[in-house]
């Protein structure tokens, strides 16, 4: 069952028809995190995301689940280019979702800097899910998925 | 090469600050969209991207940057050495015939350093030293900015008479504008006078002067030439010169045409040279002018008159046998007399009269009746002069009074010193009375007359005297006879009775009388002539100027050229007389160059080329250039766009239309169209056929190919859905073939659409189609025809059609009555004479080349739509008649 609309669990073969249609569904009241909805308790949660965002409103939104309590785990999906930051020269990147613009005068040299604050984020994140007992994964999308569903579905299986 | 503001090319100096700025400004940022630009925001990047220009663009742009600078600086081709001075420029042109050989040089020579004068910001005044023709004294003009001068420069025409020095010099001394002036001098290399050296200096008192040195062109001057007995001398004066010169003197009738030439060699520092020109007597009296082979001026004309002229004198005398005898001979002094100016002709009568002559002396010879009389009396009556001398026979002769030839009646006898009417002593001669044409010549005490015949006093007697001595007993008498001339001197043409054929006055006398053997005014009277042509600076003959007045006859030879008096033809038509330049004008001396002058040459001075706008437009190619390659680089050029860009202008080039063509008309579907042996409307029907299968190709399902031409009888019809045939006024009728495979065609399920392109609107068009088609008719199997209506299927084949026009409309078109369903109720013929294939037919360049008539784009698209129908009917048959789709059409009726 999706978080977004509060449809039942279902457990049917169409169920996984339904999920797919969710997902290409496209809300433009999406805040770049699942929101806090009414689970029942000793539930699983699986949280997939970039994770972008300010780790107080992830801090928040992880405890608000292991409040209930919930078991979870929060895979963080990135890109190659965000891992790397491939680009050279003069750039400007623009935010999707009304982050603004960053004219960067020469990407080369703040590759090094931005590695650094990727890399924060995510021990922090990792720090916030061990708090919380939630696993952590990160999967870049040029990878196979298998070996990232095989880690979630072992961690999964595991409690 | 100079630069005009040289300062501007301190610019250049910013060259190497572009470099610098182009490489260290960075690129235009590449946009990439990032989600994780949280992470990025705040970062503070240490270095720049530089641009990444590649050294070849790079110097590009800086050639253009520095074509821009050069082209500002104002560079200047060719120039020369700025003028001296600050203040106006003074330009003094001569413009006298001396200055006409050359003058165009003369004007480009005085242009380029006028050039020089603008670029230092400076104004000009013009001077020219030869007053116009209109009379005004000679005079500067206002100070003006040199653009405007240019304009009066080039206005300046050289004049036919020299310059005026004294006027020039007074009016440059009276110059007001004079300060810090400085004074351009273009001469023609002569004094023109003996003022020349206070010109020069009212021009060095000006201000500094630059002469254009006049480059060796000096001018040469035709004298008027002598005529003697057998040629005509030619005279050439000129500036004596190092070397020594040739020159051609080509001698033209009044037509143009030159009758004769000469050369002449002036030897190295001569001043004149003459040349003979040997011509006959009758050439030599067609001509009107002698011409320098050369630069046209008018230095170089010399016209003639009468006074050149050769009058052929014939002599017949009383005695033939004595007439020649030295000193006795009553023909010797006159020939001595005549001799140097005339042409002397001696024979009988009848071969004195049959060749051309003016004038005819007879010397004491009577002339009594019969045919020499009768003759002579034809020949004076119509227009020769007759000058007869007394003598012993023609005192013997007056007592029978039978010779009528002479002017006044005589008296028997003569008188004679010593005789019965004698005086005591030898007369003298009177003055000449005013009315004769001896008028004006000096009598000298010497003459004497010893004996004469005398005249019968009467009333006239006095009007017809020439002369007289100082008894006032006529010496000369004349009468007129017809349009010539009777003159009778009253004694011997020898020296028996007189001592006037041993003095100079009796050649002039005879001189005289042969000028006015052809009517030629008397050139010693005070009648003033007023000029009739004049030449201009160039020698051609024009309108005398405003300013020539009139000229006495007696004073062209005394008289020198001047703007009142310019060279030319005077007087009325019968008596011309010509005032040439060459008359009373000094010999040319040459000019002295202007002490302390520049001089700079005519020939050298090219003229000045402004580079800069040429430098400016490569700039601006440059940096096109530079654009597109930037785009390039930036990948906005992309290959789709401009390979989009130069296939739309290919296809606006080429023709619209391409109908496919294949070989085999049975694998295609295409249209026929039958010959009529009309080349223009076979093209017709090609064109109009090629235009109707692109229109249905572009708007139905169906894909026709190109039309094609058929034969009736020779090509196979089967493969033809629909054939279009064009009707002739003078189509022969059909041959049995033919018509037996139309209707073969025709039964099986073809249609031709004939087409008798006169109908309606476009009566007269072709006129004789319908009684054509008539004859046709008799050998086809047509049908019982109807008109073409709104219910019949071809009216909603494809489109709704309520009109079937063509290049014309207003008739109807005929189509089968009853419906046959054995031919699938198709109409084998459709008959009309709206000319479709013009109103279909597309010209090489993609308009419609036929106007329809009458007129307007709608009635061309019912045409285009009719022809849609059609083809839709050849190749589906009654298809739309089904009743499937009735409601789909009333629907489409009823919107």
């Amino acid at each position: 069952m999706m978080i977004h609309n509060d449809a039942r669990p279902v457990t049917s073969r169409g169920g996984l028809d339904r999920l797919v249609a969710e997902l290409d569904r496209a809300d433009d009241e999406d805040k770049g995190l699942p929101p806090m909805v009414r689970l029942p308790r000793h539930g699983t949660v699986v949280l997939f995301s970039d994770f972008l965002s300010p780790l107080e409103e992830i801090q928040t939104l992880i405890g608000q689940f292991s409040a209930v309590p919930v078991r979870g785990y929060l895979m963080q999906i990135l890109d190659p280019a965000e891992t790397a930051l491939p680009y050279t020269g003069r750039i400007r990147f623009r935010g999707m979702e009304h982050d603004g613009d960053a004219l960067i005068p020469r990407v080369e040299s703040v590759r090094d800097a931005y590695t650094e604050r990727l890399k924060a984020q995510q021990s922090d994140l990792a720090s916030i899910c061990a708090t919380a007992g939630f696993g952590f994964g990160i999967h870049r999308t040029d990878h196979p998925p298998e070996m990232a569903l095989l880690t979630l579905y072992t961690a999964l299986a595991a409690r | 090469m100079i630069f005009v503001s040289p300062w501007v090319l301190a610019g250049l100096l910013a060259l190497p600050l572009l470099w610098w700025l182009i490489r260290v400004t960075p690129p235009a940022p590449t946009s990439e969209i990032f989600p994780a630009v949280r992470f990025l925001l705040g970062l503070n990047a240490t270095e720049e991207t530089p641009a990444r220009t590649p050294w070849w663009l790079l110097l590009l742009r800086l050639i253009a940057a520095g074509l821009v600078i050069v082209a500002l600086a104002r560079p200047v081709l060719d120039a020369g050495n700025a003028l001296v001075g600050k203040g106006p420029v003074l330009l003094v042109m001569d413009n006298g015939w001396a200055s006409a050989g050359d003058w165009v040089r003369r004007k480009e020579a005085a242009g380029t350093l006028l050039d020089r004068a603008e670029r230092a910001g400076r104004k000009a005044a013009l001077l020219a030293t030869a007053s116009d023709g209109g009379g005004a004294p000679l005079a500067i003009s206002v100070t003006m900015p040199i653009a405007d001068l240019r304009a009066r420069l080039a206005a300046l025409q050289p004049q036919a008479w020299p310059p005026d020095r004294a006027a020039a010099a007074s009016v440059l001394r009276s110059w007001k504008d004079a300060t810090d002036a400085s004074v351009i001098y273009v001469p023609d290399g002569l004094t023109d006078g003996p003022d020349f050296d206070r010109f020069a200096t009212a021009m060095r008192d000006i201000g500094p002067v630059t002469e254009v040195c006049c480059d060796a062109a000096s001018s040469p001057l035709l004298l008027p030439p002598t005529s003697e007995a057998d040629r005509l001398v030619v005279h050439l004066a000129q500036v004596p010169r190092a070397e020594a010169t040739q020159a051609a003197v080509l001698a033209q009738s009044g037509d143009g045409r030159t009758l004769a030439r000469t050369d002449i060699t002036v030897p190295a520092g001569a001043s004149t040279a003459s040349a003979p020109i040997a011509l006959p007597p009758e050439v030599r009296n067609r001509l009107t002018r002698l011409v320098l082979d050369g630069p046209p001026s008018a230095g170089s004309v010399v016209l003639l008159d009468e006074r050149w002229r050769r009058r052929p004198v014939g002599m017949l005398s009383g005695d033939l046998t004595t007439a020649d005898t030295p000193f006795t001979g009553s023909v010797y002094f006159l020939k001595r007399a005549l001799e140097p100016f005339t042409e002397l002709r001696a024979g009988d009568t009848a071969t004195l009269l049959k060749r051309d002559i003016s004038v005819l002396v007879l010397a004491d010879r009577p002339l009594p009746d019969g045919a020499e009389r009768d003759a002579l009396e034809a020949w004076v009556r119509k227009g020769g002069l007759l000058i007869r001398f007394a003598g012993p026979r023609t005192a013997e002769a007056t007592t029978n009074d039978t010779d009528t030839l002479l002017p006044v009646r005589l008296l028997a006898g003569d008188r004679q010193l010593g005789g019965a009417l004698s005086w005591s002593q030898p007369a003298g001669l009177a003055p000449f009375p005013p009315q004769s044409p001896f008028a004006g010549l000096p009598v000298t005490d010497e003459i004497k007359v010893n004996r004469q015949v005398l005249a019968e006093p009467s009333a006239e007697l006095a009007g017809r005297t020439w002369a007289a001595l100082q008894d006032g007993t006529p010496l000369v008498t004349e009468a007129p006879e017809g349009a010539g001339r009777v003159v009778l001197f009253h004694v011997t043409a020898n020296a028996d009775w007189s001592n006037l054929p041993l003095s100079g006055l009796f050649v002039e006398m005879l001189r005289r009388l042969v000028q006015l053997s052809v009517g030629v005014a008397n050139t010693q009277s005070t009648a003033v002539l007023a000029p009739a042509e004049t030449l201009d600076g160039f020698g051609l003959l024009t309108q005398p100027p405003p300013a020539a007045i009139g000229l006495q006859a007696d004073k062209f030879g005394a008289t020198p050229v001047s703007p009142r008096h310019p060279p030319g033809l005077y007087g009325p038509e019968s008596g011309r007389q010509v005032l040439n330049l060459g008359t009373s004008m000094a010999a040319p001396e040459p000019a002295p160059a202007i002490a302390g002058a520049t001089l700079e040459t005519i020939r050298g001075s090219a003229r000045e080329r402004a580079l800069g706008p040429p430098l400016l437009a490569l700039a601006v190619v440059l940096l096109c250039v530079d654009m597109l390659v930037s785009l390039a680089l930036r990948g906005l050029l992309k290959a789709r766009v401009s390979a989009t860009a130069a296939v739309l202008m290919l296809l606006m080039v080429s023709a619209a239309h391409a109908l496919d063509t294949s070989p085999n008309p049975a694998t295609d579907t295409r249209l026929g169209y039958i010959l009529s042996g009309d080349t223009q409307v076979d093209g017709i029907a090609k064109a109009g056929l090629e235009g109707l299968s692109d229109y249905v190709n572009h708007r139905t399902a169906a894909t026709l190919f190109e039309p094609d031409p058929v034969r009736p009888g020779e090509t196979d019809l089967s493969f033809y859905p629909l054939l279009y045939w064009p009707i002739i006024a003078d189509a022969p009728a059909l041959t049995g073939a033919q018509a037996a495979a139309l209707n073969d065609y025709m039964s099986r399920g073809g249609i031709v659409l004939i087409d008798t392109r006169e109908s309606g609107s476009g009566a007269g068009f072709a006129p004789g189609t319908e009684e054509a088609l008539r004859q046709i008719a008799h050998s086809l199997i047509v049908p019982p025809l109807a008109p073409l209506t709104g219910e019949h299927v071809l009216s909603r084949a494809f489109y709704l059609l309520s009109d079937f026009p063509g290049r014309f409309t207003g008739d109807t078109v005929w189509v089968q009555r009853d419906q046959d369903r054995t031919n699938d109720s198709v109409s084998p013929v459709i008959i009309g004479g709206n000319d479709w294939a013009a109103a279909w037919a597309i010209g090489p360049d993609g308009n419609n080349p036929y106007a329809v008539i009458p007129g307007g784009q709608h009635q061309r698209t019912l045409a285009y739509r009719f022809g849609v129908n059609l083809v839709m009917y050849a190749l589906t048959g009654n298809y739309k008649g089904d009743q499937v789709h009735v409601p789909a059409i009333l629907q489409r009726l009823g919107q």
